[in-house]
């Protein structure tokens, strides 16, 4: 017999008050966790949109700035259109060190001739994007060439089918980005004579042709030289090329940023609010369990147990009660998520990116850490209290 | 052995109101002593007990054990002693209930035996075949009578060899047959080895068990017979 | 020990009737066929082979409910592991749901079967590494 086996004893001989706060830490816990695994997962993908689309200011037509978000994160379909010639004006900014056009389409929805319903389609120019060749560079040994196509992480060729099918023109499928948790992980990209010869060919082969205004772009993308000041350069190119929204990258997605603020608020008010009762409720079972057993603890003190020995057996059965919780609550939580990232995608409205396992280890280690701190520190007074008591006066009742 | 030199202990209720449990009491208990203590309910002979066994601490005067001060010590130190030097019956029913019986046995082993867990249980066996429970080991404590439940109270008092048993009116919840087997157990004991007893109890049939009597009333000690 | 049969009971209760409410037949889509009859879509099938499951899952927990013997709680235990596993593997790979994910037997109706049955799984371990110890010696 040790401490430990004592205070597993002890929990195992005390089922009602084992029960509650085992479930205290399995709410508070699985409830932790999920919070933050939903707001981390939206604002980590948010960051790694941005980085996915690499640009330091990206340019949109007035007025279609949150169309062009919504678009390029949830999938929403958008016309957006700028005109080409705008590029000039912009790549003469004085900061600007490159700048690249995009053209954003959408496959048909339903059609026969398009393999994947409502896809987000981005057409780039090879010769001056800096976005996706630098990853074609180093997966693929060079660009894309016509009628090929690099998907984001969900794209995939049908089974059984050697090319995806748009609009009637076969794409071949070269390869897959990695993941973002937005709607780039659902798009394709190609380049931009890849996308004038599938309206080409979608006159005669798709349900609905293709139409691409001539000599218009969806976006620009800016990349700033050395530096350069990125509001600097916003406010020239705003005033250089009228009609024109620069979107600077750190307010990239500013609407989504501010409801996953919202959200993030929400939630936390939420935990805390649950964290607090639950502290609340386990402080005072604990305080329950240690008055119930001040005469077990006299007991102890008078067969040799120091103060601090019975001060240890009552947090350590604490501990061992918010860890048995934690884990399952964790272990739930960490499932749940996971099994309805699309369900919180589309009932949110926002992105979302489940960690990497290696990730979610940090997450569920930090969770259980605060778990056991709360639980401990719920049950330091009355512990502490008990432990001071006169044996003798323990004993009596 | 054990020396009181003018021990008293007072009590601060609720509403600081003060109650006088022990007065002024001197008392020395050489090795090998018997000594059963009477009095009515109130008279301070579970607060003497607890004075001596380093249970609470006196307002006044000295507890020595061995000629050392109890209340000198330090918590673990006092533990320590505790621990080796004690044996303690309470009256009430005091087993751990989330443990077995031979697990409640050998508890005293953690924090005063320096054998190793294979000893504590041998001993703690032996310790329930002398009190008669030898078939209880994996017994839990609501699963025995209460005479049975003190039979194994006895055999944890003794896990550690102390050489001084304090007994609280450990027969006070129990009938007369039970009462009459508990006292011939802890007399056979008393008899086997150079124990010594102190044992508090309201009935004064028991003093015959004894070596050596006192008396209690108010606090004080009234009256001493050997 | 109780209060785990009650939990694999509802659970069972649960996997046999969420189903119904979130397979596309509910929400009113089926497969048209050329001739013009309308076919129900797999995660119906998911549905009917969950229903299948359920009934004998919440039967196993009613049993541990009433069990005092170790060896058949420990067996109940067994069996409920194998059904809670076989409640994943329907929608999963057995049948499927449909492959979208927009479709609320996508979202919903596979996440909560593969959750459930991942309780069932778990209480039923449960029982097979604690079925109760107290109760034999007690007994």
């Amino acid at each position: 017999m040790n401490l430990w086996r004592l205070a597993r004893r002890n929990i195992a001989g005390s089922s009602y008050r084992s029960s509650v706060v085992f479930l205290c830490a399995l709410v508070v816990a699985g409830l932790a966790l999920s919070t933050i695994l939903i707001v981390r997962g939206a604002s980590e993908s948010l960051r790694l949109a941005s980085l996915r689309l690499g640009a330091d200011i990206v340019v949109v037509a007035e007025g279609t700035e949150s169309k062009v978000e919504s678009a390029l994160l949830m999938g929403t379909p958008a016309s957006a259109a700028l005109p080409r010639s705008n590029l000039q004006k912009i790549a003469a900014v004085p900061g600007v060190a490159a700048v690249s056009p995009q053209l954003y389409l959408s496959s048909l929805k339903n059609a026969s001739c398009c393999s994947a319903s409502e896809m987000f389609l981005v057409a780039f120019d090879p010769a001056t994007d800096f976005t996706v060749s630098p990853w074609l560079q180093k997966n693929l040994g060079g660009t894309l060439r016509l009628g090929e196509a690099v998907g984001g992480t969900y794209v995939f060729t049908p089974e059984g089918e050697q090319n995806i099918r748009l609009y009637g023109y076969f794409i071949t499928l070269k390869g897959n980005l990695e993941p973002t948790g937005t709607n780039l992980d659902r798009s394709m990209f190609f380049t931009l004579d890849t996308a004038n010869d599938m309206a080409r060919v979608s006159k005669t082969q798709a349900d609905q042709p293709l139409q691409i205004a001539p000599d218009t772009i969806s976006a620009a993308l800016v990349k700033l030289g050395a530096g350069a000041d990125v509001h600097d350069v916003a406010a020239r190119i705003m005033q250089a090329v009228p009609g024109v929204m620069p979107i600077e990258s750190p307010n990239l997605f500013l609407a989504f940023r501010r409801q996953i603020s919202g959200l993030l608020g929400a939630m936390l008010g939420i935990l805390s609010i649950t964290g607090i009762l639950s502290l609340v409720l386990i402080g005072l079972v604990l305080s329950m369990a240690a008055n119930e057993r001040r005469r077990e603890m006299g007991v102890l003190k008078a067969l040799g147990a120091t103060r601090g020995f019975v001060f240890k057996v009552l947090v350590i059965e604490a501990g061992l009660l918010a860890l048995a919780g934690a884990l399952p609550g964790l272990a739930l939580a960490a499932l749940t998520v996971y099994l309805f990232r699309s369900l919180i995608i589309r009932g949110l409205g926002v992105p979302f990116l489940y960690p990497s396992p290696l990730q979610l280890l940090g997450l569920v280690g930090a969770c259980i850490i605060g778990a056991l701190m709360g639980v401990t520190l719920a049950a330091a007074y009355p512990a502490w209290r008990v432990s001071r008591e006169d044996a003798a006066i323990s004993m009596r009742e | 052995m054990i020396e009181l030199r003018d021990v008293s202990k007072t009590y601060t209720l609720d509403g600081d109101q003060a109650v006088e449990a022990v007065r002024d009491a001197s008392l020395s208990v050489s090795q090998g002593e018997f000594v059963i203590i009477t009095g009515r309910s109130g008279s301070g002979k579970t607060t003497l007990l607890n004075l001596v066994g380093g249970m609470t601490r006196p307002t006044a005067g000295q507890v020595l054990i061995d000629g050392v001060d109890l209340w000198q010590l330090g918590d673990r130190e006092q533990s320590r002693l505790r621990s080796r030097k004690f044996g303690f019956i309470f009256q009430f029913p005091s087993l751990l209930p989330s443990l077995t019986v031979l697990e409640n046995v050998a508890l005293p082993a953690m924090f005063g035996a320096d054998g190793s867990g294979q000893e504590d249980t041998r001993r703690s066996q032996e310790l329930l075949e002398l009190v008669g429970l030898a078939e209880k080991l994996h017994a839990y404590p609501r699963q025995l009578s209460a005479g049975q439940q003190q039979r194994v109270v006895v055999a944890r008092a003794l896990l550690n060899q102390p050489a001084i048993l304090l007994a609280d009116e450990p027969t006070s919840d129990l009938d007369e047959q039970t009462e009459h087997e508990i006292m011939q157990l802890l007399r056979d004991i008393y008899r086997r080895t150079a124990i010594t007893i102190l044992l508090v109890t309201h009935t004064s049939q028991l003093v015959s068990y004894g070596s050596r009597a006192l008396k209690m009333a108010a606090g004080a000690i009234i009256d001493e017979s050997a | 020990m109780k209060i785990i049969a009650v939990l694999i009971i509802i659970t069972g209760l649960l996997i046999g009737t969420i189903p119904l409410f979130t397979d596309c037949e509910s929400q009113g889509r089926a497969i048209k066929l050329p001739d013009g009859r309308l076919i129900a879509m797999k995660c119906h099938w998911t549905g009917r082979a969950e229903l299948a499951l359920a009934l004998p899952i919440a039967a196993v927990g009613g049993l541990l409910a009433f069990s005092r013997r170790r060896e058949l709680r420990r067996n109940l235990g067994a069996l409920g592991i194998v059904l809670g596993a076989a409640a994943i593997l329907v929608p999963v790979a057995l049948i499927g749901v449909c492959a979208s994910s927009e479709m609320l037997c996508n979202s919903v109706m596979q996440p909560a079967l593969i959750l459930l049955g991942t309780l069932v799984v778990a209480f039923s371990l449960v029982n097979v590494a604690w079925p109760g110890q107290r109760m034999e010696q007690a007994a």
